[in-house]
């Protein structure tokens, strides 16, 4: 078996753990590729598919597609290639209380439970794997590991391995899976053998868990049965982020097969982006499922101690900051888990001067009007949750104002600059003492100060710092009133007395300084400068000194705003973010000036594109600027924005110094992008790029049928809950190719606490597939006035003689339902209950006996949890 | 028993209960009779604690115990029952699963699955109900007369105290009508049952003899009298000399 990264190896052959050490490697590359297939020792030709694969994966193009996904391609692969051992190394305290709380809930023993948490060593489940493979491989089933399959059973391979099914070319990321897939699940049934026990990863938890790019293949023989289960229904815990995995099904004549996953229903860390089935004549292919939206990765979160970090950048552990409903304010909490929800179509909302990319099923806050009842004349507002698809440009979404979050001034770096060099001349070599050149004796503070700040604001504006001369430029017109409070600063702050002095700057002559200011990050011309990311991390009066450094050196102020230009796009955007934090409210960063030639003081030059960002807000009145001139105007300012109002609307009620509500300028589409959800303690929803976004812990996955011969039948059984804060998209494809076929789709939403849920499906019938058959049925079942739910199921039937059903039904539990059951004695609790497995009581039917049990008591520990 | 004290509702603003004043003894059989619309079923719902209506005076006691503030599954922990005039359907639950949750949640002792099958087989013996109907979806495609069989058999199975049976008698012919008074003529005098009949017509009333009529109009008990002759006289003169 050799030197393999999966994990289940450590079920075999735990005596040599070290040499499941797999240095990391990083970089989608052909090296990688070539390492990974030597290191399982694969034949040359998977080796071939692999680079193939590859190689889709570099042309496959994808019109607007990001430069962040080079970013989170090397991270995340590099991830996965690190060895799993550790992840069993991992205590059982490391758990999540919550997670471990469930599984008792649950009553899966504590070994399982382990297992699922991906703790401990297996050997119980060895035993029980070991005794029914037994039983399976005397009918000779095969049920192995993918790695393991393909050694063995390499002709099953070349036949099946993302062949017909899935082929790396259906999308870019099935092509990177192509080329990096490691681990998952090989089942092939015999013809005409049933399984009659479901088969489970569940007794290779560990194996399972050893892949983000995980492969499940299985094939059903002609006139075979079986029945999969992806995982068991309890949650399974991981801290993998990435799983983009495959799974592809044969399912030959007259064959049967039965896929369920129910895992991802109750906590989704799994994450399987393509799920396929092609369905030979009268083949029959159902699947179970059960869901648990999404940011691009370079989304901007704010953290307590790290300030701003991209989305792709967030760790376990982290403080960010969320809303809190109750109280309508800003509060910190961990972030618990990072998913990585796969590539979509992403769309741009802009509003109040912030902007995101997020998917269509994202949830953002919104404050609705409700219209008027005999009780309330006026009408009143109420917080709700909508998925971005539903937003419309005018709808009012939830900003922060201002970031309740208490910094800390900067340590400032130990910068030593011997005040001898070595030095030669062609006598010999002798030290030069060189401190009466750029090293003036310099003092500077320990840590950052609202002076220091103000003048790395003056620098980020108009400085340069030049290390080959040791000079540092600070444009300063010798009019400009703020330039011998300047040099007075230098003096306090470095006890630098500033000699030298032109028309329209000074100069700074200190390798000391230079270098100081380059290390913490403030080198860069004027199109590479940006705010170094600790900067966000300072108190307040800190960052309210920078800008007004920033202001003072390139600001320009008007009747109604301050205003910066720059050539440097991202450094305005920083800047906006920057304000945020402190509550001053940017624009949009918007075009200012194209490209062109110009004449300056008699040359002509190449002026670049430049950027503009406005700044109103009433804490704008607060800047510290020096420049007295640029102050008196400042107090001028007409800004009433206190986006409390909006279009004679009035909502100062639900607005405080942090949160304020401002309608949508903008949403446009962006195009296919990789995107990421969060997971916080205790809350569902964190402040991204200053909007209030939803973290949604819900994958977006639609199995697939291909029914591609005479007779092929495909169900869906589908159910999603969504409870407080989470969007549950869920919904199903069928595609029928040849006469005869039939799908049958049957889904069950439930939705509670503010959750949405969505069914999305697809039904398409190809012109002569006469006599073929499609029944869908989607109803929703709304818990309370605060949840959602929503149907958008789609047909495209290009035949005639077929016969189709649609039938959707949403609705909110009746409170005369309610009312009814409980007159009976019920308490809410249980008549809610009850209601809820009347209603997936028609799907309940179509689960196997064990399963429908696991099911209700998930849906009623669901239940529990959150009625109060 | 229940007495009910100047009681105010109003529904969404508009008030439909204008100050009731009741009193229903333990053990005796009361009718609620008025035209459509006077509140009769406001005010059996508001007895049960229908959320839906607003109570905005006023006190209902029971056994001199106010329970104008209690929640729906209180109430009916305390005894009371609604025969409900046009129950809701709830799919994917059935009878007998919910009868024996209720059951259950009513009784300290708790039946196993077979001896509340036993009670409830009994029980719709009674009213001539078929076995294949308790494995039925509550309500879920039922007749007129089949919502009120399944009411009046919670009534027999809950054997609650005090029982109000919002138009019973509406939508069920007569054979299904004398069906269920004989049930609710036995389960009285075996048990004390106090009664609420909610009608405006007397049809029912021949089967079960009221100890007292209240006549409701316009949200007010605007006469009451012992004994069926009040009740009779409606039924040859409606309600219109009773609005003088």
């Amino acid at each position: 078996m050799g030197n393999q990264i999966n994990t289940n190896r450590e079920i075999y052959d735990h005596s040599d753990p070290e040499k499941l050490k797999f240095k990391a490697t990083t970089g989608i590359s052909e090296e990688l590729v070539r390492k990974i297939s030597k290191d399982k020792k694969e034949p040359e030709w998977m080796l071939h598919k692999r680079l193939e694969a590859l190689k889709l994966f570099n042309e496959i193009p994808m019109p607007n597609f990001g430069p962040s996904l080079a970013d989170l391609n090397l991270n995340e692969i590099s991830y996965f290639i690190k060895p799993d051992a550790k992840k069993n190394a991992t205590s059982w305290d490391d758990v999540p209380a919550e997670i471990k709380e469930t599984y008792e809930k649950l009553g899966i023993p504590k070994a399982e439970r382990e297992a699922l948490a991906g703790v401990g060593a297996q050997y119980e489940s060895e035993v029980i794997y070991h005794k029914l493979k037994k039983q399976w491989e005397e009918k000779g089933v095969i049920f192995l590991d993918c790695d393991q399959g393909l050694q063995q059973y390499p002709e099953l391979f070349k036949k099946y391995f993302m062949t017909t099914c899935i082929n790396p070319g259906l999308h870019k990321f099935a092509a990177l899976h192509g080329a990096f897939w490691s681990g998952g699940t090989f089942i092939y049934v015999p013809k005409g053998v049933k399984v009659d026990l479901p088969l489970q990863a569940y007794f290779r938890m560990n194996a399972r868990k050893g892949g983000q790019f995980e492969h499940t293949l299985i094939i059903a023989d002609e006139g075979s049965e079986i029945h999969y289960i992806e995982g068991c229904s309890a949650p399974v815990y991981s801290e993998n982020s990435l799983h983009a995995g495959g799974v592809e099904i044969h399912v030959l004549k007259n064959a049967r097969v039965r896929y369920s996953s129910i895992e991802n229903w109750s906590k989704n860390v799994y994450n399987l982006n393509t799920k396929r089935a092609v369905v030979y004549e009268n083949g029959v292919m159902e699947w179970v499922n059960g869901n648990t939206g999404c940011l691009t990765g370079d989304s901007k979160i704010f953290t307590n101690s790290k300030g701003l970090i991209n989305m792709q950048y967030i760790k376990k552990g982290d403080v960010i900051f969320v809303w809190d409903e109750l109280t309508n304010r800003l509060k910190t909490s961990k972030v618990k888990n990072k998913i990585f929800s796969g590539s979509k179509k992403v769309y741009k909302i802009i509003v109040g001067g912030r902007s995101i990319e997020a998917s269509s099923n994202h949830p953002f806050l919104t404050l609705i009007r409700e219209k008027n009842s005999p009780h309330h004349k006026k009408g009143f507002f109420r917080f709700i949750w909508k998925p971005l698809e539903e937003l419309k440009i005018g709808d009012l979404i939830g900003i922060v104002k201002k970031i309740p979050h208490k910094g800390k001034p900067h340590i400032l770096p130990k910068i030593s600059i011997g005040e001898e060099v070595n030095s030669k001349n062609q006598y010999s070599t002798f030290k030069m003492n060189i401190s009466y050149l750029y090293n003036k004796k310099i003092n500077y503070p320990q840590k950052t100060n609202e002076d220091f700040m103000w003048l790395m604001g003056l620098i980020i504006g108009d400085g340069h710092i030049d290390l080959n001369t040791n000079k540092i430029n600070i444009a300063t017109h010798e009019r400009e009133d703020y330039r011998d409070k300047l040099i007075i600063l230098l003096k306090r702050l470095f006890d630098y007395t500033v000699t030298e002095k032109k028309e329209r700057y000074i100069i700074i002559n200190s390798k000391t300084l230079c270098q100081l200011f380059t290390k913490i990050g403030f080198s860069g011309n004027a199109d590479t400068k940006k705010i170094p990311e600790w900067v966000f991390t300072l108190p307040e009066s800190q960052i309210l000194s920078f800008l007004a450094g920033y202001i003072d050196s390139d600001g320009h102020i008007s009747s109604h705003s301050v205003y910066l230009t720059s050539i440097n796009k991202k450094l305005l955007e920083d800047v906006k973010l920057l304000g945020i934090q402190v509550g001053l409210w940017g624009s949009n960063v918007f075009t200012h000036g194209k490209a062109r030639k110009s004449m300056i003081l008699g040359k002509e030059v190449n002026l670049k594109d430049s950027w503009r960002i406005l700044f109103d807000g009433k804490n704008v009145k607060f800047l510290p600027l020096k420049c007295m001139a640029k102050k008196d105007k400042l107090g001028k300012i007409k800004t009433t924005r206190g986006y409390f109002s909006s279009r004679g609307l009035n909502f100062r009620s639900k607005v405080n110094e942090e949160i304020g509500f401002s309608r949508i300028n903008k949403i446009e589409e962006r195009g296919i992008k990789p995107t990421f959800d969060i997971e916080v303690e205790g809350y569902h929803n964190f402040v991204a790029n200053g909007l209030i976004v939803h973290n949604s812990r819900i994958t977006m996955l639609y199995p697939s049928s291909v029914l591609l011969e005479t007779g092929a039948k495909t169900d869906y059984v589908g159910i999603a809950y969504a409870n407080k804060g989470q969007y549950q998209d869920t919904g199903c494809k069928a595609y029928h190719m040849a006469k005869n076929t039939s799908s049958h789709i049957i889904s069950k939403s439930i939705c509670m606490n503010g959750g949405t849920t969505a069914y999305r499906g697809l039904v398409k019938i190809k012109n002569g597939c006469t006599g073929s058959k499609s029944s869908v049925r989607c109803d929703g079942l709304m818990l309370d006035n605060k949840s959602k739910a929503t149907t958008f199921p789609s047909m495209e039937v290009d035949e005639n003689d077929v016969e189709v059903s649609h039938e959707a039904a949403v609705g909110k539990i009746g409170e005369e339902q309610l009312f009814y059951l409980m007159s009976r004695g019920l308490p809410e609790r249980e008549a809610t209950k009850m209601i809820v497995s009347g209603f997936i009581e028609p799907l309940i039917k179509e689960l196997p006996l064990e399963y429908a049990v696991e099911l209700n008591r998930l849906i009623e520990l669901e239940i529990e949890n959150s009625v109060v | 028993m229940i007495e009910i004290k100047n009681l105010h509702v109003d529904f969404k603003g508009k008030e439909i209960l204008k100050g009731i004043n009741m009193k229903l003894e333990k053990g005796k059989v009361h009718a609620l009779m008025g035209p459509n619309g006077s509140g009769k079923s406001t005010l059996a719902h508001v007895l049960m604690g229908d959320q839906k209506f607003n109570v905005d005076s006023g006190e209902i006691l029971l056994n001199g115990k106010n329970i104008t503030k209690l929640s729906v599954d209180e109430r009916s922990k305390l005894g009371i029952f609604l025969s409900f005039q046009n129950p809701v359907e709830i799919e994917g639950v059935k009878i007998s699963s919910f009868f024996r949750q209720a059951y259950n949640s009513l009784h300290e002792k708790k039946l196993s699955f077979l001896e509340f099958q036993e009670l409830l087989e009994k029980k719709a013996d009674e009213l001539k109900i078929q076995r294949e109907f308790l494995s039925r979806y509550l309500n879920r495609g039922f007749s007129g007369g089949e919502k009120k069989k399944s009411e009046i058999l919670q009534l027999l199975v809950l054997n609650p105290k005090v029982a109000i049976l919002d138009e019973v008698d509406s939508g069920t012919d007569v054979d299904a009508l004398k069906e269920v008074a004989n049930a609710i003529n036995k389960i009285i005098k075996s048990t004390g049952m106090t009664l609420l009949i909610i009608t405006h017509y007397n049809r029912i009333l021949k089967y079960l003899k009221p100890d007292k009529v209240f006549v409701m109009i316009n949200g007010k008990v605007i006469r009451e009298e012992d004994g069926i002759d009040l009740a009779n006289e409606i039924d040859k003169k409606g309600y219109e000399w009773l609005k003088k």
